[in-house]
């Protein structure tokens, strides 16, 4: 397993644990932490990925345990977005929460 | 190592992204509720997935408890909750009720004391503005400042709380309800006044018609004579709630004066008087809704044991207006029912002793006086008897959910009531509603009740909204009272009149005392039935307790079905909850064959065609009937042209536009007309000819069939059924589509037992049958079903059964033990807070 695939799945999981416990603000968090400690080097995208694996795991927890589907239909007729649309939204604004923070730290960081 | 513009573009469009995501996440814009919480997997709208189905064994704690609850909730998910006291058993019945449906009670809660702008937005400023305006939330307020600490109500109401905030305090992010994700607002906590301000909104609801309002209307267009016997203040069709002397149904038919000049001072007072009255009492289509209940004596029922039937038709919705639960205390009580989320008791429902449903009483309730103020435009003294008194003034402030101003309102009320300004006329109310009583109390004995003698003395406590209170007992009697606060009004007692607040001989002198409200106690004839018809025959009794009676047709339909039946059973009961035939059409159908059939050749030929059409009708309402489509457009089409004299033409932007009448007269008085062919009324004075009777009659029936062909095709069509035109629907509270549901195929229209109106949600809320007898036998259903998750096959799993006429079996068992274990979903312990 490569560093970037043991990162991505430790970022993820900070993630989804985070999210847990805390809520959606762990997201840009968790986030917010990895760029740090990687000192204005992470990969934007990979955090972005990590973060929506994270979420990823979450709603197939809630899947496990329940009509997830439901809730797509319901809440994507509501938002208005469609069932699919509801599952897109969701996972993409974990990955554009994760990318766009990680982004904003690494152009912060001093140049080298 | 030098960084490149790009980068810095990047970076830039980077911050903007991140700055708006957390943003729009934490706050939302514009309609789009905050997407943080809403899309978070792990608490937002994903969660409710994970309560969908619930453990099969669990433990719950609230504080207080004396003794462990054990509640066993069986597959219909209604708890059966077994307590050691009264106090417990109300805990947990609001742990229970906040666990299904706390965002309902919250929502309810705040329509009833106007503060719904807090929970939704400022989109729900008109509604506040008007309770508020009522002064409902002044009401609550003293109510809740009455009640001492040590008054049963008052514990009844802590109790309660208690389990509601023990439910929101412990609750978890699954069971949180959708709702609130939705509108990005947490749960407030539950107050025990907030249980008095449910009870504030059902009496809204209930606020029976203003037949002030409808007679005025049509005064201002054709004189006052004409406007009396359009909206008289005795219902010409007599089929009382409480049983004649003479022989029912009877038909006081008088003759109807001609149309006569407008009554340009009816006019101006009616927009004076719509401004004050509530909302619902201006909603004409309302009156003719209403409930259903009727009783049957032992001696008439084939097992010999009294049999009651009760279906309230309220405006459904999801989640569903009832609450079902079944409270076992021993040595206090062992009673099944519904109650309305947010109060702990039960409405309509059953001992194994006493059994009991209510029907609005469609009185009046509410009287306007014309004030003389000190100042036109900001009063703060009325005079009364030659002295003044004081008018008093406060400021109310709605906000938003996060607590912003959205509006600050000056009000005043008189020692009679809100004290509003219309036009230059400043009227107060005065309305029973808002003057306390201890419905809670009463309620809670019934739940109590042993007898039919215990019910009524329990009942004695109920003001407001008065209610048809039916009852049988084990012992086979059934009985019925027109229950509740009655003003008594001084010179001829009416209450549709504007009075004069300058004299305090204008005043209630009293309310109607117990002993003279309308009852009947094990009747002769075996059988009671209300329908909100009109209380007394005005023969036998003709006390003033209102003038909005809605046409009898389905009281007309039940009593003759019960006179019909001399053994009658359950299962007739039930059928009847949902009977397809219509005392209107089989009064009226005849009516446009006759004419059709009187004109001969002379008539058109679409009416010709129709009327053949519309004779093969069995007069039912069943979802397939396609003949109860040209009925229903041909009374439509009569209505426009019989009552054209009640349009009002008003100038707008130089165009002059026809508007329909508020209220058009009741069918009932119709009957009268049809008595008369060649009224004036008869002529549509839109054409150049003068139509008589029989005229007019064929020209709606012609009309309707020409445009129902035009509009669906051949008749007879699937495009034809009734199901597919007035389908029935129950949409959510907050009318979000998704949630709702919609093109219900049920039995159902205008005028029967199970009544529908075209584009309303209103239909039967709740269908119970009781047989009471050694052991009682229960059945019933509603629309919908107990959870509030849109998500849990119980949200809406009775609706398939409802719509199809079907009842449940309701099982009461004595102990827990009592309830097969294969009948019981979830074994829950509420435990007290250490």
């Amino acid at each position: 397993m490569t560093a970037q695939v043991r990162g991505l799945l430790a970022i993820g999981a900070a993630s989804a644990l985070g999210s847990a416990q805390a809520g959606w603000w762990a997201v840009p968090a968790v986030a917010a932490v990895s760029a740090i400690a990687a000192r204005g080097t992470a990969r934007p995208w990979l955090i972005g990925a990590a973060t929506t694996l994270g979420w990823l795991l979450l709603l197939s927890w809630d899947a496990l345990r329940g009509p997830v589907g439901d809730v797509a239909r319901l809440v994507g007729a509501i938002v208005p977005v469609g069932a699919g649309g509801m599952v897109l939204l969701t996972l993409g604004f974990a990955f554009a929460l994760g990318w766009s923070v990680t982004r904003v730290v690494n152009g912060l960081w001093p140049a080298r | 190592m030098a960084r490149s513009r790009g980068f810095h573009a990047v970076t830039a469009a980077a911050v903007v992204l991140a700055g708006g995501l957390l943003w729009v996440g934490a706050r939302g814009a514009g309609p789009v509720p905050p997407l943080g919480p809403l899309l978070d997997p792990a608490r937002g709208a994903w969660a409710i997935a994970r309560a969908a189905e619930r453990p099969a064994r669990s433990v719950a704690r609230i504080p207080d408890l004396t003794q462990p609850v054990r509640v066993l909730v069986d597959q219909r998910d209604v708890p059966h909750i077994f307590a050691a006291t009264a106090l417990d058993a109300a805990r947990a019945l609001g742990w229970l009720t906040a666990r299904d449906r706390l965002f309902q009670m919250e929502l309810q809660a705040r329509a009833g004391e106007g503060t719904l702008t807090e929970l939704v937005g400022a989109r729900a400023l008109p509604l506040d503005r008007e309770t508020r305006a009522l002064g409902l939330d002044r009401a609550i307020a003293r109510s809740w400042a009455a009640l001492a600490d040590t008054a049963d109500e008052r514990q009844l109401l802590d109790a309660f709380s208690a389990g509601v905030n023990a439910w929101i305090d412990a609750g978890s992010a699954a069971e949180l309800p959708l709702e609130y994700r939705l509108l990005g607002v947490s749960p407030r906590r539950w107050h025990p006044s907030h249980t008095l301000a449910v009870l504030a909104r059902m009496n809204y609801t209930l606020s029976a018609g203003a037949p002030e309002l409808d007679r005025l209307a049509a005064a201002s267009l054709v004189g006052t004579a004409a406007a009396e016997a359009l909206f008289p203040r005795h219902a010409p069709l007599v089929e009382p709630v409480i049983p004649a002397r003479r022989a029912m149904p009877a038909f006081d038919l008088p003759p109807l004066p001609d149309p006569g000049a407008p009554d340009s001072a009816a006019g101006a007072l009616l927009r004076t008087l719509a401004a004050v009255l509530p909302s619902r009492a201006r909603d004409a289509e309302e009156v003719s809704l209403g409930s259903n209940n009727w009783a049957v004596a032992a001696g008439r029922t084939k097992a010999g044991r009294a049999l009651l039937a009760g279906d309230p038709h309220l405006e459904l919705s999801l989640p569903s207006i009832w609450y079902e639960a079944h409270v076992v205390v021993p040595g206090d009580r062992d009673a099944y029912g519904v109650l309305v989320p947010g109060t702990p008791v039960l409405a309509i429902g059953f001992t194994r002793e006493v059994a009991w449903s209510v029907t609005n009483v469609s009185g009046d309730f509410t009287d306007a006086y014309r004030e003389t103020v000190d100042d036109a435009r900001a009063p703060t003294r009325h005079r009364v008897d030659g002295a003044w008194r004081p008018v008093e003034t406060w400021t109310t402030t709605y906000r938003d959910p996060r607590g912003r101003i959205v509006a600050v309102d000056t009000l005043r009320a008189t020692f009679r009531g809100p004290l509003r300004l219309v036009g230059d006329t400043w009227l107060s109310l005065r309305w029973t509603a808002l003057e306390g009583g201890h419905e809670l109390r009463a309620g809670d004995r019934l739940a109590r009740a042993r007898s039919i003698e215990e019910a009524l003395a329990a009942q004695a406590e109920w003001q407001a909204p008065p209610l048809n209170l039916l009852l049988a007992d084990r012992s086979g009697r059934i009985a019925l009272r027109v229950n509740g606060r009655f003003p008594v009004r001084p010179g001829d007692g009416r209450g549709d009149v504007i009075r004069d607040g300058a004299t305090s001989s204008a005043d209630w002198t009293g309310d109607l005392p117990p002993a003279r409200l309308p009852q009947a106690i094990a009747p002769e004839q075996g059988f009671l039935a209300s329908a909100n018809q009109e209380s007394v025959d005005p023969r036998d009794d003709d006390t003033y307790l209102g003038s909005t009676w809605p046409s009898p047709w389905r009281a007309l339909r039940i009593n003759a079905l019960l006179r019909a039946d001399s053994a009658v059973t359950p299962e007739a009961m039930s059928r009847w909850q949902v009977d397809a035939g219509n005392a209107r059409a089989d009064l009226l159908v005849p009516a446009f064959l006759g004419a059709v059939r009187a004109l001969g050749a002379a008539a058109p030929a679409s009416a010709r065609a129709a009327a053949t059409y519309l004779a093969r009708w069995d007069r039912r309402f069943g979802p397939e009937n396609r003949h109860a489509t040209l009925f229903e457009q041909a009374g439509r089409e009569l209505g426009d042209r019989l009552w054209d004299e009640l349009w009002s033409v008003e100038d707008s932007g130089g165009r002059t536009v026809r508007r329909r009448p508020r209220q058009t007269p009741a069918e009932m008085v119709l009957l009268s007309l049809l008595r008369q062919p060649a009224s004036a009324w008869w002529d549509d004075r839109r054409t150049p000819a003068v139509e008589r009777r029989d005229e007019l009659l064929a020209q709606a029936l012609g009309t309707a069939w020409d445009t129902l062909l035009a509009r669906h095709g051949p008749a007879g069509g699937d495009a034809w059924r009734w199901s597919e035109r007035r389908p029935a629907m129950v949409p959510h509270l907050l009318r979000l589509r998704p949630l709702g549901r919609y093109d219900i195929a049920a039995v159902g229209g205008s005028g029967t037992l199970s009544p529908r109106t075209p584009g309303s949600a209103h239909g039967a809320s709740w269908r119970m049958v009781v047989e009471l007898g050694d052991t009682v036998r229960a059945w019933g259903i509603y629309p919908g079903g107990q959870r509030g998750n849109p998500v849990a096959h119980g949200y809406a799993d009775r609706l398939p059964r409802w719509a199809r006429g079907e009842l449940d079996t309701l099982p009461m068992p004595r102990t827990a033990a009592e309830l097969p274990a294969a009948t019981v979903r979830e074994r829950l312990t509420l435990e007290a807070l250490p």
